[in-house]
């Protein structure tokens, strides 16, 4: 099934001679379970490619749908809705809400929705991503690691269509991002979590079902491997 | 130049808005404290001048029968200018029993004198030569500029001793072994013929205790004189220690008398003068404290918020080797380079609004006070100079600990920004209830607030302090002008006027002519019958019984009779609906004012004084000059009223006013002495006062008394708008100082929070549930600071109730309208402080926002 699909979606920053392509005519789409690694050098557009399909920023043309719907032919709260619904983010610098605890953070999306979570499902998470002796913590009481798990968590607490990480593992060391790759991994297996990861690590991309490459702002491979 | 200034400039320069916001902050600060030091200087050197037109521009006098004596007198260091006069005489132009001013007195004058003395011509100039003469325009108005005129001066004495100039109108009485008083009045003596020549005609400037008219000529040491000249100093430099050393030296002098002019040197504070200098000083004292505190509040956080900005940037020079006092420096120059920029326009707003002030209050000021004194701006710069220090003061004890913090900030810490996301969770615990009652929009914006919570406080105690000093001055200015104007707004009349006449006949006729002149709106004459009866004898209101009960009354009830002229009486009756029919020749008939507002034991009370059933009553009537009974009679109450006539609002629990006209008690006025109290409204008061005593001066055999109520109004309306122009002017600009913290603060910490709020939109915050967010803040801030605002001002409310009750029967008011007002402004302010600052960061580009180095 389809879980996401981009139709010819271009972003163009500044105009006539300070105009920069970040995104020229791109077009793909995914199957729900797949796990994808978006890779590219810097500058190749994949972070503005990431955002766009997160909802966060508006493409110049084109179209995204998630789930079937045209995300960007909703209005911003209709949009914002959809967001902390079907749509999980993470980020390199996890951005996690410091005056909030590890579960209000959590439980963000949700608590914005005025939703409890299933317990069985929130339970279950924290305790596959190890956090669970840290709920009551904030988040300058956790290491970088825990922060990112935590950002993890809070991404799929709504178990949304698809969890979109720019560099999850940008700001950690070795250790730390295996760490966080082997989760992602065993997410994607056991939710059938639509995952799509922005990286620049081969170790990384390894991992993935599906390499897209990304230069000056064009798709220039996408490789389905079987591992 | 060095790189920390360079470093200090650019950052400056990049956080333009910022700086800008700062500096405001400083300039309304400053313009503050000028504006004080203008205001005290302008009221001062207003205070300065009436004195020295009251008195004279001097501030020694020696005088000395030996002229060349007193030269050498003066010729001290200490002595600046010196100025001669020299009384010549007295003559006669007004008998004494009928005049306060029953002489002429001419005293020479040189020409610094006429300056000191504040002697204006009208018509023609000053003498300037010997013989030479200048009059006031009554004593001149035989002659014309340039005549002749022989004057018989004298010398005034009183048996046989000589009477100082400067001295009122000698009598003095005898009282005889036998009883026989004998009274001796002063006479002029040995008249010498004095020849002038009339070259001016000057204003009436003699004083009211003096009892002649001056006149002036021009001073001459050649003069023979009645009187001892006379040399007025100005001394130098004006300090105590002059005149200290003025004393020692005169000290031994004969024959020479010394006045100092102490009412216009307490002024330059070269006489100690206890209360005036503690009274002012303790005044503005308290007020620059005020203004103090809310500048240290603002300037402080300006920097401190400014500080955390710059954090990373500090943390990256210490990294690179740049010691603490470096970094100190760094936030010193900032201020630095704000104050040079900000103190002098400060000073400037600040005499500008005082010399705008002064403009719009000059003309309410002239209209109630009678000297020819102007208040005008003045600018002393030793004020300024003082205001200036204590500007720099505040900004010092401003930046102190944001400076002291810049050094102590470590490389990492600063690096890695944590002194910002240093929050512990027990910090930032709200309680269940909140998330319950105001959602997490609520409970995220409570804990916000929690988490900056210095920054919270500051805003808070300004906002508490706007509250308080707003509700309780304004609570103040009402209570203390309130119960002069209550009074006034009462009366139901213009003027008054009271006749004494010596026939009715020749009454009648000036009741009539002033009955009928054009300025007339409405008229009433009346007089007055006293009479009393006994509470024992009348059938009395419960509310009046329990007043005699309680010992508050005495046993007589008074109970004037208001005779009113015909007209009146009759638009009376139609006011009332009365019947005329029962207010026949002698039928005794009157009308009861039953409603009495009175106070006893410092409590309220209104009612009625008697049970409202028609009776008749025996009154002893009493003469209203002697006071003895003249007749006792019986008065029929015939009706009951709680409306007034002109002149009169209520009644009281011990005088009852009875009305009735001419007619019914004709036979009760016989011996009465004929007086009439005449009360009008006027189309304008005041030519209708003058045309009434232009009237009544041209007439014989009459006195009277006019009181204009509605000027005496208008004089207390114009106090009370100058006062209350100081007064809120002086609130408007400090809440200015409190609502410019207010915008630092929220913005700032909006600014802060950006990358916070793009978080919070990316994980699906609708902007609905954001504004909500926002607005929540705003109401905690509000609801905060009128939770610590109302008990204080309440507080305040009723220490200001004390301290006025005592002497004063005040009622206990709490202004709620002052409450409601604050309250509605503390949300509109931090509603449209934080609607403007969010305003800017919801149209940020999440990705852009969450970017971002902060």
């Amino acid at each position: 099934m389809e879980i996401l699909r981009v139709e010819n979606c271009s972003k163009i920053y500044g105009a006539k001679e300070a105009q920069v392509i970040a995104l020229n005519d791109v077009s793909f789409s995914v199957k729900q379970g797949e796990f994808v690694a978006i890779v590219g050098p810097s500058g190749s557009g994949k972070s503005t490619l990431l955002h766009i399909l997160g909802g966060v920023d508006r493409p110049t043309s084109g179209k995204v749908f998630v789930d079937q719907t045209d995300i960007y032919a909703l209005n911003e709260s209709k949009l914002a809705i959809f967001r902390r619904r079907h749509l999980g983010l993470i980020y390199q610098f996890y951005n996690l809400i410091p005056i909030l605890d590890v579960q209000e953070n959590i439980m963000l999306p949700a608590l914005l929705d005025r939703q409890r979570p299933s317990q069985q499902h929130f339970d279950d998470l924290v305790a596959t991503l190890a956090i669970s002796n840290r709920l009551l913590h904030l988040p300058n009481q956790l290491s970088g690691g825990q922060q990112q798990r935590v950002s993890i968590a809070r991404a799929l607490i709504n178990q949304p269509a698809l969890v979109l990480a720019d560099e999850p593992t940008g700001n950690l060391d070795r250790q730390n991002s295996s760490e966080i790759i082997s989760l992602f991994r065993l997410l994607n297996r056991k939710y059938k979590q639509t995952v799509l990861i922005i990286t620049h690590d081969a170790t990384i991309a390894q991992n993935a079902d599906r390499i897209i490459s990304l230069e000056d702002g064009k798709i220039i491979s996408d490789e389905v491997r079987k591992i | 130049m060095n790189i920390i200034k360079k470093f200090t400039l650019a950052s400056m320069k990049n956080n333009r808005r910022w700086t800008l916001v700062t500096a405001i902050g400083i300039i309304i600060s400053v313009a503050m404290l000028s504006a004080i030091a203008t205001l005290t200087s302008s009221f001062l050197s207003y205070i300065i001048e009436n004195e020295k037109i009251g008195n004279g521009d001097w501030h020694v006098r020696l005088q000395h029968p030996d002229q060349n004596e007193l030269k050498m007198k003066v010729d001290q260091p200490f002595v600046d200018t010196a100025s001669w006069q020299q009384v010549l005489g007295f003559v006669q132009v007004n008998d004494p029993d009928q005049s306060s001013k029953p002489y002429l007195q001419v005293t020479a004058l040189d020409s610094p004198g006429f300056i000191q003395q504040y002697i204006r011509v009208i018509k023609g100039r000053f003498p300037l030569a010997k013989g030479e003469i200048v009059m006031t325009e009554e004593q001149a108005k035989a002659y014309k500029i340039g005549d002749q005129i022989t004057l018989n001066l004298s010398l005034r004495t009183l048996n046989g001793e000589v009477v100082p100039a400067e001295f009122g109108y000698m009598r003095t009485q005898d009282i005889a072994s036998d009883g026989t008083i004998t009274e001796t009045v002063e006479i002029l003596e040995q008249a010498v013929d004095y020849r002038f020549t009339l070259v001016g005609i000057i204003e009436d400037s003699s004083k009211t205790y003096i009892p002649a008219i001056n006149a002036y000529t021009f001073y001459d040491s050649s003069l023979a004189a009645h009187y001892d000249p006379i040399v007025s100093i100005k001394l130098t430099p004006l300090r105590q220690s002059t005149l200290i050393e003025m004393k020692e030296v005169y000290k031994n002098s004969e024959n020479m008398s010394m006045t100092v002019n102490s009412s216009l040197l307490r002024y330059y504070g070269m006489i100690d003068n206890q209360e005036i200098s503690t009274a002012l000083a303790g005044l503005i004292a308290i007020i620059v404290m005020i203004v103090m505190v809310a500048s240290i509040a603002l300037i402080y956080n300006s920097f401190s918020i400014s500080l955390s900005q710059r954090t990373r940037q500090l943390g990256m020079l210490s990294s690179l080797g740049a010691t603490k006092a470096q970094k100190r420096s760094n936030v010193f120059l900032e201020a630095f380079y704000l104050s040079m920029f900000a103190i002098p326009v400060g000073i400037l707003f600040g005499i500008i609004g005082i010399s705008l002030t002064l403009t719009f209050v000059e003309p309410l000021f002239r209209s109630f006070v009678t000297t020819s004194a102007t208040l005008k701006l003045v600018v002393w710069w030793q004020l300024i100079f003082a205001a200036t220090g204590i500007s720099i003061i505040t900004i010092a004890l401003s930046v102190w600990i944001p400076a002291l913090r810049a050094s102590h900030i470590s490389i990492m810490d600063s690096l890695m920004q944590r002194k910002d996301i240093k929050i512990s969770a027990r910090s930032i615990k709200t309680p269940r209830w909140i998330r319950w009652i105001f959602g997490l929009e609520g409970d995220l914006a409570l804990k916000n607030l929690k988490r900056s919570k210095k920054r919270f406080r500051s805003t808070v105690i300004s906002l508490t302090v706007s509250i308080v000093l707003f509700i309780s001055v304004s609570y103040f200015m009402s209570s203390l002008f309130g119960l002069a104007k209550v009074e006034y707004e009462n009366t139901n009349y213009d003027l008054y006027v009271q006749l004494l006449d010596s026939t009715a006949e020749s009454a009648t006729t000036r009741i009539d002519r002033l009955r009928n002149s054009d300025y007339v709106n409405k008229f009433q004459s009346s007089r007055i019958i006293s009479a009393r009866s006994y509470y024992e004898e009348l059938p009395i209101a419960p509310i009046t019984q329990q007043l005699y009960n309680e010992g508050f009354l005495a046993k007589s009830l008074q109970l004037p009779i208001i005779v009113i002229d015909d007209i009146s009486f009759n638009s009376f009756l139609e006011q009332i609906n009365g019947n005329p029919s029962m207010f026949t020749k002698d039928s005794n008939n009157v009308i009861a004012l039953n409603i009495a507002k009175d106070s006893y034991n410092n409590k309220r009370y209104t009612g009625k004084v008697l049970d409202e059933n028609p009776f008749t009553v025996n009154v002893e009537l009493t003469h209203s000059e002697s006071g003895e009974i003249t007749k006792n009679t019986k008065l029929n109450i015939v009706s009951f009223t709680d409306k007034a006539p002109m002149g009169y609002s209520a009644s009281m629990f011990f005088r009852v006013v009875l009305i009735t006209n001419q007619e019914s008690v004709a036979s009760l006025m016989d011996n009465e002495i004929l007086r009439y109290d005449i009360y009008m409204e006027s189309k304008n008061d005041q030519l209708h006062e003058v045309e009434i005593r232009e009237y009544l001066n041209e007439s014989d055999g009459v006195r009277f008394f006019i009181n204009n109520m509605k000027s005496e109004y208008r004089n207390i309306s114009n106090t009370i708008l100058v006062m209350e122009v100081f007064v809120y002017g002086f609130i408007i600009l400090i809440s200015l100082i409190s609502v410019m913290n207010i915008i630092n603060t929220i913005t700032t910490n909006v600014q802060l929070r950006r990358k916070e709020f793009a978080m919070l939109r990316s994980v699906g915050m609708t902007p609905q549930s954001f504004d909500k967010m926002v607005r929540f803040e705003s109401v905690f801030y509000g609801l905060s600071s009128l939770m610590f605002g109302f008990p204080i001002s309440l507080l305040i409310i009723a220490l200001i109730n004390q301290t006025m009750s005592d002497g004063f029967i005040v009622d206990v008011q709490i202004p709620y309208g002052s409450f409601v007002f604050v309250t509605l402004l503390i949300f509109t302010l931090v509603f449209i402080t934080m609607s403007y600052s969010v305003a800017r960061i919801r149209s940020d580009n999440i990705v852009d926002a969450l970017k971002m180095d902060i």
